[in-house]
């Protein structure tokens, strides 16, 4: 293998496929980039056997070829140069590599290509298309209520139905749920749900450039999902088991809708946060209907020893007084991702979870379980 | 094809299994170092990926990959002695972190192969919380998982985990089928190969690592001359070596045991050698050692010195004082007489 290309182009190439290096492994292997040439391109990629990066860089290839090598030492070697022209070419014996720059040269040592493990083909299977932004904005919705580490392992993963037009994902840890709805670019021939590991999710997310729609493929076996991005694919494992049926736990009816400015709560929320950090997290939301003077919701915390809070903001109740109180975090991180002026919250009973949805937009709802607190 | 020395009755049973479609998902391989845990373990992860007919083929894509450590879903946990780069230093136990590795990947879809495959290497060395957390996964696994543990010391296994595991006893080979291998695989000269046999007790990794030239067999020799020399040695120095060994035992009790082991099937060949019957023995390089030692001592006397070694390894179980009991062991061995050892 031999190949001209530039500092800068490599350098990127490697910040991309770095995510999917392995880092702790049995298989050492894994912690090395293959590189490879590929029809007039250089092809980059890593796996860590659960998320599998490539990505094509311009190169110009004189020697096609394949080679393995420690993908951290490359990485830090391309990354310490200044812009120019780098030539590679494989090492004699076909285990490492010698890049040459303007008066740099480097050999850095690695394995034979046949080594390093296959990197998933997806080329058939049930396919669609999704636009960039959409698929961002759902991910970016869901993904952090994820279970991080859980004893469901399905939990720590986000489920992908697709039904027609409709993608629909949802993510859950036990005390919380986000659900988006999205439409497609192109629609799938047939209805298919599959759970895909969060890491995956957010990879993905951070991979999105520009504003090309983006191919989504299962393969037929239900194994692997394929992300095809502008010059990156991403192939990842899926996760084994069932998704909990979530809509049954989207409460249908509620006793108190408040509508509130999603900025002020926000804010609210954070000063909130303060005081609740060493009150195990509590935050507590009152709601009053109009009466006299408007509505008003008022969130308080405190924390023994420390001090306490109370903001009071003006919002438009329907219903009955009521209250409730959530995890600062909880309610911190779904504010975060709501991205709508208004944000509405629904309550039962302050024992039943809350629901909060984006105002004048029907795609995205969240639902939070409350704390149980003395009043 | 299970290509392993001796173990017919396993690997029938595995043969059986795998042309049934009737693997278990969880594997106990329980047996002596390198008596061929680890071949047959990788074996059988060959065949739960081999495409080929008659699996392990060892000849198509999976198998070999299986082979040289490549495939992907295969994977070995053991003891890290290196430590990990957290700086905690050398590990003497498989932890908590191995193993939920090992759940993460269980649960996604095996990534080229037809299932996952664990190979828990030492599974009596894993800790509590690891142990715990593999006990989860063993109760409920998820489809297309194969768990294969290996242990030298079974009964050390946490019971619960060893109940959810089928166990596979290996026993040690017979001396002679480990002499045929080393003269017909590996060119051991007949007398050389006949001798690395009866040391090996019948573990025969042992007896292919030690006639590549490594450092086993001269390990092994120079305890076995220690051994010798207290035989016939003074009370000072046989105190020595029980002070010696008593620290062995608190690094490493295992290898302490094994040194009594090494004490009694010596004192075996004394005897046998008392008995004319010296080509039973399983030192042969030391016949002139044990012949010497046999006349020393009566018949009576060595059996006596046997039984004092097993009280050794009764009384180190119920956490006697190591020492104290090695000690005494020795005082009341027989000593040569001077006239004899001069």
């Amino acid at each position: 293998m031999r190949l001209n290309c530039l500092q800068e182009n490599l350098s990127h190439g490697l910040g991309v496929v770095q995510r999917a290096v392995a880092t702790r492994t049995t298989l050492p292997i894994t912690q090395h980039v293959l590189l490879t040439t590929d029809e007039g391109r250089l092809k980059l990629s890593a796996t860590n056997l659960e998320i599998a990066i490539s990505t094509w860089i311009g190169a110009e290839i004189q020697e096609e070829g394949a080679v393995t090598v420690p993908a951290r030492l490359l990485t830090e070697f391309v990354n310490s140069l200044s812009r120019q022209a780098l030539e590679v070419q494989a090492l004699k014996h076909g285990k490492g590599i010698t890049v040459k720059g303007d008066r740099v040269e480097a050999n850095i040592n690695g394995a034979d290509a046949n080594e390093f493990p296959p990197i998933p083909n997806v080329n058939s299977g049930i396919a669609c298309q999704v636009a960039a932004k959409a698929l961002r904005d759902g991910i970016r919705q869901v993904v952090f209520a994820a279970a991080i580490e859980d004893s469901r392992p399905v939990l720590t993963g986000v489920n992908l139905q697709f039904d027609g037009d409709q993608l629909t994902l949802a993510a859950a840890d036990g005390f919380r749920l986000a659900v988006h709805t999205t439409t497609l670019a192109r629609a799938v021939s047939e209805k298919l749900s599959v759970i895909v590991p969060a890491r995956t999710m957010s990879e993905v997310e951070r991979l999105i450039e520009g504003d090309d729609p983006i191919d989504v493929v299962v393969t037929p076996q239900r194994s692997q999902v394929l992300f095809r991005m502008k010059n990156v694919e991403m192939v990842s494992q899926l996760i084994q088991g069932t998704f909990p049926n979530y809509r049954q736990l989207v409460p249908q009816e509620h006793a108190t809708r408040v509508v509130v400015g999603l900025g002020e709560l926000q804010r609210a929320a954070r000063t909130a946060a303060i005081f609740a950090k060493d009150g195990s997290g509590i935050i507590r939301l009152q709601m009053q209907p109009a009466g006299k003077g408007g509505g008003k919701l008022t969130i308080s915390s405190r924390a023994e020893e420390v001090g306490e809070h109370v903001s009071e903001l003006e919002a438009g109740v329907e219903g009955q007084d009521a209250r409730i109180a959530f995890n600062s975090k909880y309610l911190t991180e779904v504010l975060n991702v709501i991205g709508e002026k208004q944000v509405s919250v629904e309550l039962t009973t302050s024992s039943s979870p809350g629901v909060l949805r984006p105002v004048g937009n029907d795609r995205y709802v969240h639902v939070v379980m409350p704390m149980f607190v003395q009043w | 094809m299970f290509r392993v020395h001796g173990h017919a009755l396993a690997v029938r049973y595995f043969e059986r299994s795998l042309r049934e479609g009737r693997l278990h998902h969880a594997y106990l391989l329980a047996g002596p170092a390198h008596v061929g845990k680890m071949t047959l373990a990788l074996q059988l992860a060959a065949a739960a990926e081999c495409e080929g007919v008659d699996p392990p083929c060892g000849t198509c894509k999976p198998c070999r990959r299986v082979a040289s450590g490549q495939h992907a879903d295969v994977r070995v946990i053991a003891v890290d002695p290196t430590g990990g780069e957290d700086g905690k230093g050398p590990r003497t136990q498989i932890g908590i972190d191995a193993v939920h590795d090992a759940i993460g990947a269980a649960h996604l879809r095996p990534y080229e192969g037809k299932r996952h495959v664990f190979i828990v290497q030492d599974a009596d060395r894993m800790s509590a919380d690891a142990a715990n957390a593999l006990l989860k996964l063993l109760e409920e696994p998820p489809p297309d998982v194969l768990f294969l543990l290996l242990s030298t010391d079974a009964p050390n296994v946490l019971p619960t985990v060893r109940s959810r595991c089928a166990l596979v006893d290996l026993k040690p080979l017979p001396v002679a089928e480990v002499a045929r291998v080393l003269r017909e695989e590996h060119h051991v000269d007949a007398e050389h190969a006949e001798s690395l046999a009866r040391l090996s007790r019948g573990c025969i990794g042992w007896a292919i690592e030690a006639s590549q030239g490594s450092a086993l067999l001269a390990a092994m020799q120079q305890r076995l001359e220690k051994i010798a020399d207290i035989v016939e040695g003074d009370l000072e120095t046989r105190f020595a070596y029980a002070d010696e060994l008593a620290r062995r035992f608190q690094r490493d009790r295992a290898a302490g045991r094994d040194e009594l082991y090494l004490w009694l099937r010596w004192l075996r060949d004394i005897m046998l050698t008392q008995q004319d019957r010296g080509d039973g023995i399983a030192h042969l390089t030391w016949r002139d050692t044990l012949a010497r030692q046999a006349a020393a001592f009566t018949p009576a006397q060595v059996v006596r010195w046997l039984h004092g070694v097993l009280e050794v390894l009764e009384d180190v179980d119920r956490n006697v004082n190591t020492r104290l009991a090695l000690e005494v062991m020795l005082l009341e061995a027989p000593a040569v007489a001077p006239a004899a050892s001069a």
